[in-house]
């Protein structure tokens, strides 16, 4: 199955991240935060009206994402195979 | 081992405890919260040792990653600029890297990249509490080895823990070796169950506070709440304040009787520095409540809440924080701005930040309040104060929304922001931030306001040469300038008086309550010493009528609202902006602004109020 953006990942359920295309600031400072390639983490829910998504990691950490972001990073099921 | 520099660095992630251990371990007073990026300065303070001897600890502002693209302004360009520069120095600081343990994998990338810096390395664990199994087995033994770094545990809370962190911290580190170790094996070996946050609680009360529907009208219940509280739970207090002084007052009158010297006394210092000293309740009742939002974690999913909002207006969740700390005080607010990354964000949220209705505008508020609608309920007036604070943060978002297609045109960075577990904010952290805001009041009514009270006493005492009116007052220096500016002032319904305190509140609008207290105690010294509320009230024109109607009282209100009466925050923009350029557009605009805004609301409503 093809990755999906977080954006439109669906909630509670564990994701692991397969690529991001952002510009090289905005990846490496996501990435310090614990949102990287290989990383793996779950939308706990979705503000109104576009606004932000709450996120998981699953190493520890809960983050407000916005959506731009989110949908420019790829991600998968946990178990799925690429 | 030896403790080179005999200096001690606190570093971490954003919120993972290090001002609290520096309070600890110090007893300062380092302002902490449950909010990434409250440390926004590097505080210095002095430490014992177990061993006699002194240290310098300095607690950084937080940071994700040294190796960040960060702009060198915010917080987290500080903190690397200062670990840099450690790094070439020849004595260089023990480094102590404060580590939340539920996010320990991501902690130990940074604790790796401090290593490969080359410092004295010493690690310290905290937030165990907060682990979801509380019988999970951290083995610190196990992690010092694959860091190959001492490891202590740690917790602010506990006070039988700071002994033991106090010892490693005088053992001190040699320079860190071990630049290669997995941070994931390292945490996957200390941590034996594995760790995340306590959950269930949590998350329960998240999705109450952050359901689409439910979350907005909580966090909108919550302000009208906390604001309409201000009014209402202080209002007794400061009605009780406001006799005491009056008693003082009547009591120095009886003592002295109604000379220079009594004047001076009961019309100049407690007229002025005593009627601001009753409005100290609000001030600590909205501090103790700022704290309890921000240590409880709600400041975060407030952030969440207000995202899309702000965004539509050029802003960002980033600039919840420092917006909702102007309603306390706008200078450290000012400094606040530096958790947000994007630099024309940052620049749009200083230069709104004066409109956010910081505590200094209370006692004018509440004077006004109850002067004027003195004849509706404690409900009502509660909701005119609510009405104020949202009048203000309306005015400084359609600001926002004009600068960002104007003087600060361009994109905003994304908001990608930690949300914090929630705590149970500290009773001894709030009280003792309470007895601040009340030292720090009373520490401005006592020299600034005092002096203040002093100075206009003297010139509302001292006639102007020349001058031919028919009271003393109204000959006097004070009044002669306030007349000069009637002309200019009227249309906003302001007389003479009003433009004195307008003067006296140029530099710190707490003064205007003073002002006028001094100004109606030297007109009235022959009558018995009443309220300034009622003197505002009763105050009479020649022919009868009165001088004020609530529609001077609304024209003041706004001018309050907009205007930028506060030398403080205009030199804090000074500082932050690194210009003059900004601060003087700040004056410029906010005083246009309220100057306009009064004359509309003064002519508008005097069709709807008698006068």
């Amino acid at each position: 199955m093809l990755p999906i953006t977080l954006d439109s990942a669906p909630l509670a359920q564990d994701m692991v991240v397969v690529r991001m295309d952002l510009d090289e600031e905005t990846t490496r400072w996501i990435g310090s935060i614990g949102i990287g390639e290989g990383d793996k983490l779950s939308v706990l829910r979705k503000a109104v009206l576009g606004g932000p998504l709450h996120v998981r990691c699953a190493r520890g950490g809960e983050f407000a994402i916005d959506r731009s972001v989110a949908s420019h990073i790829h991600v998968r099921s946990v178990g799925e195979t690429a | 081992m030896i403790l080179e520099g005999r200096r001690i660095v606190l570093v971490g992630r954003p919120n993972s405890g290090k001002s609290s251990l520096y309070n600890a371990l110090t007893g300062g007073h380092a302002h902490v919260g449950n909010y990434p990026g409250v440390t926004v300065d590097i505080l210095e303070g002095e430490l014992t040792l177990p061993s006699g001897k002194q240290a310098t600890l300095i607690d950084l502002p937080g940071l994700y990653s040294i190796t960040n693209i960060v702009d060198p302004r915010t917080d987290e360009g500080v903190a690397r600029a200062f670990l840099e520069t450690a790094k070439a120095s020849t004595m260089p600081p023990l480094v102590v890297h404060v580590v939340d343990v539920t996010q320990l994998a991501l902690s130990l990338r940074l604790t790796r990249e401090i290593a490969q810096l080359g410092l004295p390395l010493l690690v310290v664990l905290t937030q165990s509490d907060l682990l979801d199994d509380a019988h999970t087995k951290i083995d610190v033994a196990a992690l010092a080895r694959a860091i190959e770094a001492p490891v202590v545990m740690a917790s602010a809370r506990d006070n039988t823990t700071i002994p033991a962190l106090r010892q490693a911290l005088d053992d001190g580190a040699e320079r860190s070796v071990c630049h290669t170790f997995n941070p994931d094996a390292a945490a996957s070996i200390t941590l034996l169950q594995g760790a995340h946050r306590r959950s269930s609680v949590m998350d329960r009360a998240d999705e109450i506070l952050l359901h689409p529907i439910v979350g907005p009208v909580a966090f909108g219940g919550i302000m009208t709440l906390l604001f309409a509280a201000v009014f209402l739970v202080a209002s007794p207090a400061t009605a009780m304040m406001d006799a005491l002084v009056g008693v003082a007052r009547s009591a120095i009158t009886a003592k002295l009787g109604r000379g220079l010297f009594a004047s001076f006394l009961s019309d100049g210092l407690l007229g002025g520095a005593g009627t601001v000293l009753a409005f100290m309740p609000q001030i600590v009742i909205l501090t103790i409540a700022m704290e309890v939002l921000e240590a409880s974690g709600y400041l975060a999913r407030g952030a969440f809440l207000t995202d899309r909002l702000l965004r539509l207006l050029g802003l960002s969740g980033y600039s919840f924080l420092p917006l909702l700390m102007g309603h306390a005080c706008a200078v450290p607010a000012i400094s606040s701005t530096r958790v947000i990354r994007d630099p024309k964000e940052r620049l749009t949220t200083i230069l709104i930040l004066p409109l956010m209705t910081c505590s200094a505008r209370l006692p004018t508020y509440a004077l006004i309040v109850s002067a004027f609608f003195a004849a509706h309920g404690a409900l009502f007036r509660s909701l005119i104060f609510v009405a104020l604070y949202l009048f203000g943060i309306f005015g400084g978002l359609v600001a926002s929304f004009v600068l960002r297609r104007k003087a600060t045109r361009g994109r905003s960075l994304p908001l990608v922001l930690e949300m914090p577990a929630y705590r149970v904010p500290q009773l001894s952290v709030m009280v003792r931030k309470g007895i601040l805001a009340a030292r720090r009041f009373l520490k401005d009514v006592g020299t600034t306001i005092v002096i203040a009270s002093a100075v206009l006493w003297m010139l509302l005492t001292v006639p102007m040469p020349g001058s031919h009116a028919n009271t003393e007052v109204e000959r006097s220096i004070a009044a002669n300038i306030g007349k000069a500016m009637e002309p200019v002032t009227r249309p906003a319904g302001f007389d003479w008086r009003i433009d004195v305190g307008l003067i006296g509140s140029f530099g710190a609008r707490e003064l205007m309550v003073g002002t006028l207290g001094v100004i109606f105690g030297v007109e009235g010294a022959q009558d018995d010493p009443a309220p300034l509320t009622e003197r505002l009230r009763t105050a009479k024109n020649a022919d009868g009528t009165p001088v004020y109607t609530m529609a001077t009282g609304l024209s003041i209100l706004v001018f309050f609202v907009f205007a930028c009466q506060c030398m403080s925050t205009v030199a804090a923009i000074r500082r932050e902006t690194r210009s003059l350029k900004w601060p003087l557009f700040v004056l410029a605009y906010t005083y246009g602004v309220a100057f306009v805004c009064s004359i509309l609301v003064y002519q508008v409503s005097r069709f709807f109020f008698a006068g």
